[in-house]
This record gives structure tokens, sequence and C-alpha cells, in this order.
């Protein structure tokens, strides 16, 4: 039995016929962008559309006539206004401050309940589920029920202060204290959002990569540093992207318990947003401040992005 | 190295009982295969050997140490897993390194430690890159790599060659023994293939809905198993077993009318005989026999079975033979290696 000659001699074949490409049927083709077609009609109506939307409002002085809405092209000065804007920038701060307090208490006591309820032998499915109940009350409730909690005269935290012989404190009416009260609200409200997801990427590591690293003679905490937290690094940034961009955008909590007072103590960018838009009726430089919000969370991410990866090196 | 002396161990989960009254020794350097079908509690005994398991009562001391209550990373062992368990976001490197990290050992020891152990398993290439990008085997060999550069008392094996594929597994098994060997390592090895337990054990131990049945040498349990279990469990192809009935005159009479000369002291009444299928001859005049149902060539050796379609005997013949299929078959088995088990308890009489 023979070889052909070019195998036998491992030598490379002398021609490689060009490849060739299938030539598409139409019909196919056709078919395939109009199974398409209502996703990027969707996209566009619904993403694209409004973004250019926001971006023209932006850049206008929008005035409302009987013939309806009227844009006249202001870039220069609705620019100038932000510029000039401090109590935009007062909130801007504001909300900064609120999204990396809250965010990383809720990330490190989340993460911390996850590995708690994760070592418990059973009943976790209770605990879980238990956790939900935060998440499902309505907004409208947590403000109702935290404005009680925080009562000058009746809550019942300066009740139990009273009862130390502390107190009252002004939870809400403290320009100190109110920013601190509405992120303990938030941090209530949230932590089992960001629990649930990193309970889930623990149940989900390799056990046996664990019990290596116990074997190996590593202690609980050096396991948790350098086995988990690397480990469980996608989950971690998914829970923090969600609650990053969640917290920037709060607003109904904080409208429901303290409408941004004492002052503009607590108030962020959505409940500015808010009065520029539907109490002062600007829609152009409301539009920009929408600009600069999302700007400002792009760039929040991105920095947290950079920062986590060079802790990770 | 040292010894591991297994005492009275008992594990429980809830109502289910998974290891019962284990007691056992392994002496200093020697390499001990834990085997039996799964669910028999091999493994359940390494992870309570390792500390991964509590138990429920009994006691496990490493070098003459009391470790029942301690944590694994003080029982001074290392062990390598079924599934590997690489740290699958750190480098080949800092894998085999993280055990002497954790310890806060100097780095230049480290370093020399896991160089030296990458060039006893041939890691040398890899050691920079991520376990995802190695092969099966190369993964096998970083898992061995992090238990030896710990130099413990004690290595433990669950199961590591399962994952591989059957040429890499015949490799890596002289590989284990042999690193065992040059290490002078004291070795608890757990597998539920009895081809493993045979060729790499100095001293296997089988174990059985969470009892030991049997503890010796490989050929120990070849040529004396202790029970109808182990005589079935150990060697491949399986051992022969048929029903007989001693009778007065020192003969065993077989269900299919054949006689076989019975082995000194049987009393009258039932008996299984196990038959190993390379211990029968070809005897027009044999007492064993039955149409040819199958012939198995293996190249080297053909296995060829005979008799009762519903349960076939095997005939293990050197060589190539060939017969063809329905052509009857008369056999006669090696007098003097006749297993006897009682039907009853399936133990050796």
């Amino acid at each position: 039995m023979s070889f052909p000659s070019e195998i036998s001699s491992g030598a490379a074949p002398a021609a490689v016929p060009p490849r060739r490409h299938r030539r598409e049927p139409s019909g196919d083709r056709w078919f395939r962008w109009a199974t398409l077609l209502p996703a990027v009609i969707v996209l566009v109506v619904l993403t694209v559309w409004p973004v250019a939307n926001l971006l023209r409002m932006a850049v206008s002085t929008i005035e409302f006539t009987r013939d309806g809405a009227s844009f006249a092209f202001t870039p220069a000065e609705n620019l100038r206004r932000l510029a000039g804007d401090d109590l935009f920038f007062i909130n801007l701060r504001t909300t900064v401050i609120f999204v990396v307090v809250s965010v990383i208490l809720e990330m490190v006591l989340g993460f911390l309940l996850a590995l708690m309820v994760s070592g418990v032998p059973r009943g976790k499915g209770l605990v879980r589920t238990l956790m939900i109940l935060p998440i499902l009350v309505p907004p409208v409730a947590i403000g109702s029920m935290w404005k009680l909690v925080y009562n000058h005269d009746f809550g019942i935290l300066n009740q139990a202060l009273g009862v130390v012989g502390l107190g009252p404190v002004g939870w809400l009416s403290n320009p100190d204290l109110a920013l601190w009260s509405v992120v303990l609200v938030d941090v209530w409200h949230w932590t089992p959002f960001v629990f649930l997801i990193l309970f889930a990427g623990i149940e989900g590591l390799p056990r046996e990569v664990i019990e290596a690293a116990r074997v190996d003679g590593a202690t609980t905490w050096q396991i948790v540093r350098r086995i988990v937290l690397p480990l469980m690094a996608p989950a971690i940034a998914v829970a923090f992207i969600f609650r990053a961009i969640l917290a920037f955008k709060v607003f109904d909590q904080i409208f429901l318990l303290t409408s941004g007072g004492p002052g503009t103590a607590t108030e962020v960018v959505s409940l500015r947003l808010y009065r520029v838009f539907f109490d002062q009726n600007e829609l152009g430089y409301g539009a920009l401040l929408s600009v600069v919000i999302i700007l400002a969370v792009v760039a929040f991410l991105l920095t947290a992005g950079a920062l986590a990866r060079r802790v990770g090196r | 190295m040292a010894t591991v002396e297994i005492q009275t161990l008992e594990k429980h989960y809830g109502s289910a009982h998974a290891l019962k009254s284990i007691t056992f020794t392994v002496r200093d350097g020697e390499f001990v295969v834990l085997v039996g079908p799964s669910g028999c509690g091999k493994s359940t005994l390494l992870r309570a050997i390792a500390g991964l398991e509590d138990v429920s009562a009994g006691a496990v001391r490493i070098g003459g140490r009391d470790v029942t209550d301690l944590e694994p990373r003080d029982r001074d062992i290392a062990m390598v897993f079924q599934s590997y368990a690489l740290y699958p976001h750190m480098t080949v490197r800092d894998n085999m390194a993280f055990s002497l990290d954790v310890r806060r050992t100097p780095r230049p020891e480290i370093d020399a430690r896991v160089t030296e152990a990458a060039r006893i398993l041939g890691l040398e290439p890899f050691l920079d890159r991520k376990p995802r990008a190695l092969s099966g085997g190369q993964r096998q060999r970083v898992a061995m790599g992090r238990a030896i550069v710990r130099r413990p008392q004690v290595f433990l094996f669950d199961e590591p060659l399962s994952n591989l594929d059957a040429k890499l597994r015949v490799q890596m098994r002289a590989e284990i023994r042999g690193l065992h060997d040059r290490l002078g390592a004291t070795s608890i090895y757990v597998t539920h293939d009895q081809v493993e337990a045979m060729t790499m054990a100095d001293r296997i131990v089988v174990l059985e809905a969470g009892r030991i049945v049997q503890s010796g040498s490989p050929l120990e349990l070849y040529g004396r198993p202790a029970n109808r279990f182990v005589a079935e469990f150990i060697g491949s192809p399986s051992i022969n077993i048929v029903e007989g009935r001693v009778e007065a005159g020192g003969a065993v009479a077989l269900a299919n009318g054949g006689r076989l000369p019975a082995p000194h002291g049987l009393r009258d009444g039932t008996v299984q005989i196990g038959i190993r299928p390379e211990d029968l001859v070809l005897d027009p005049s044999g007492p064993i026999g039955g149409p040819v149902r199958l012939v198995e060539h293996l190249g080297a050796e053909t296995y060829v079975l005979f008799g009762p379609e519903a349960a076939p005997l095997t005939w293990r013949v050197a060589g190539t033979v060939d017969f063809p299929s329905g052509q009857d078959l008369r056999l006669r088995p090696d007098p003097d290696r006749l297993h006897v088990f009682d039907p009853a308890t399936g133990n050796r009489l």
C-alpha cells in the first residue's frame, strides 16, 4: 500500500486552492435581515432616538407656544449656565458621596452576609427568601416606614436613645446627619440585592478549589482574599455596576424622606433634575444636566473599574 | 514521612451510616490504595483523613499525633483532587507556590522548590501559563507539583486519574508510583479502578458499604479473596462463579451435571465456586462447558464467553484463538486454584 507522495514525504501541498465562499441564497439573506428588523426598530425607537433627542434638547432652549415646542439652538448659553451653576455641582458632590458610601457599604455587607449564609449547613433557602423581602417593598412604603422610624418625637430610634438617656436626634432635620440617614435606608433596601447576586456567585464556586486551599494551609482570611474574591470578581462587578447605576439615579426614597433637605443636604442630582424639568420647565437645561449625569456615571464606573484592576494586580 | 493510623472511624450523614468502624494503619512510606464501588465510602474516608469531613467517632493519627479535631492545614498533608482543583486565576507557578506562600516561606526557598518540582514533573515550559491553557495531563501534573512542593508527611489522592483518557492514565499511574518511590512518601490513594489498585499499591484496602472487607497486597487479594465481593471486584475480566453441591466422597456436583474435586475440609451443602478466567484449560471431558456466545480479541489475549446466555462464563486464553458461535466447549479448572464461597454469607470457605 502506498500513500500519495506529498503526504508520505511530509511536504506542504504544492498549491492550496483558493478558499471558496459559499454564496448565500438571497432568500436566506432576506430572512436573516427580516428577523433582525424588529429588534433593530425597537433599539432605534427606544434607545437611539431618545438619546439623539436628549442631545438635541441639551443644546437648545425649548419654549412651549400654542403651536407646540419651539427649539432654539443655544449650546453656548446652556454650557455657560452649567459652568456657573454651583448648586448643581453641590448636588453632584452629594450624589457621589451617597453613591460611594452606600454602594461600598452594600457591597461589603452583602458579601459578608453571602459568606456567612453559604457556610450555614441548613436553612439557606429560608434566609434567601427572607432577604428578598426588602427588595419587594414599594419605595413609597419604605419612605413612610423609615420616616416613622426616624420621627423626631415618637420614632423608634429616638425612643431607644431616650431609654439610655440620650437624644432626641434630628435624623432627617440635622443637615450633618440627614445624608447618612438616607444612606442607611438605601443600605437596608439594597444590601439584599447585592447579597443575592454574590450568594449565587459563592454557591457556584468550585468546592474542591476552596478545599484545596484549606489543605494547602490557607487561613479563612487568606482563602477569602486570595481565592474567593478573585473568583467572585465577575459577580462582584455585576453587582457593583447595577448598584452604582441605580444609586446614581436614586430619587423616590430621598424625595419621600427629605425632599432633598434640610436645605440642600440630601439634594441629589435626580431631585435637581426633577425640579429643573417639572418645577422650572427648563427642558433644554435639564437635558444638559442629564447628559452630564450620564457622563458622570460612565466616568465613575471607569474609575472604579481601573481601581479594581489595580487592586487586583 | 509518617504512619497514618485510623481507629474505629465512624461517619453518619443523618440516618446514613457512611463509615463503619474503620480501622487500619498505613506504614511509613507505604502506598495504600482504598478501592471499592461508588458509594462504598472510600472518598469519605480520605476526606476524613484530610480533615475536610468531620467524623462522628474514632480517631485519625498522623505520625503518632492525634489530628482528629485539627483543621486540614494543621495536619501536614497534601491532597490531589479528582478535578485537580487548581486555582484558575493563578499561573502554574503561583498554584505550586501557594501553599508555601501562605506559610510565609522565604521567596528564594519558594522559587527553588517550585523550580525543582517543575523539573521533576516536566512543567518548566508551562510555569507562567494559567490552568485553562493546559491539557488534562498537564493539569494533573500541576496538581501533583502543588502537593510535592509542600514536602508533607502524607500524600492523599482522590481518584486523580479518572478524568484522563486511557493511554494517559496508564502513563500517569506509572509516574505517580515512580514519584512515590522517589520521595519515599506515605501515600493513600482512592480509586474505583481495580487495575489502578493492582498496579500501584503496596497494599489494597477494599471497602464495601462503609466497611473494610479485606486488606492485603494486590496478589493476596487476587489469589485469596476473603469473600465473593472481593473476588468479583478484583480481577478483570471478573471471576466466574458457579453453583455446586458438596457430596460425600469428595466431589462438588455442579448444576450442569459436571463434577469437580472438592477442596479439603468442605462440609456437605451448597457452595459457590469461583474460577478465574485464566484458570480454565480446554479438555473434551472437562466438567464445565457450554456453547460459545462471544469471542473478544484483545490481540495479546482472547476472552471467550460461553455457557448459559443469561450468565455466561469467561475463559481467558493467551494469544489469539477463534471459535464459531454456538460451538460446544468443554473446559477443566485448575483444582488448586478454586475459590469456594459460602452462598449465604459470601465468605471464603
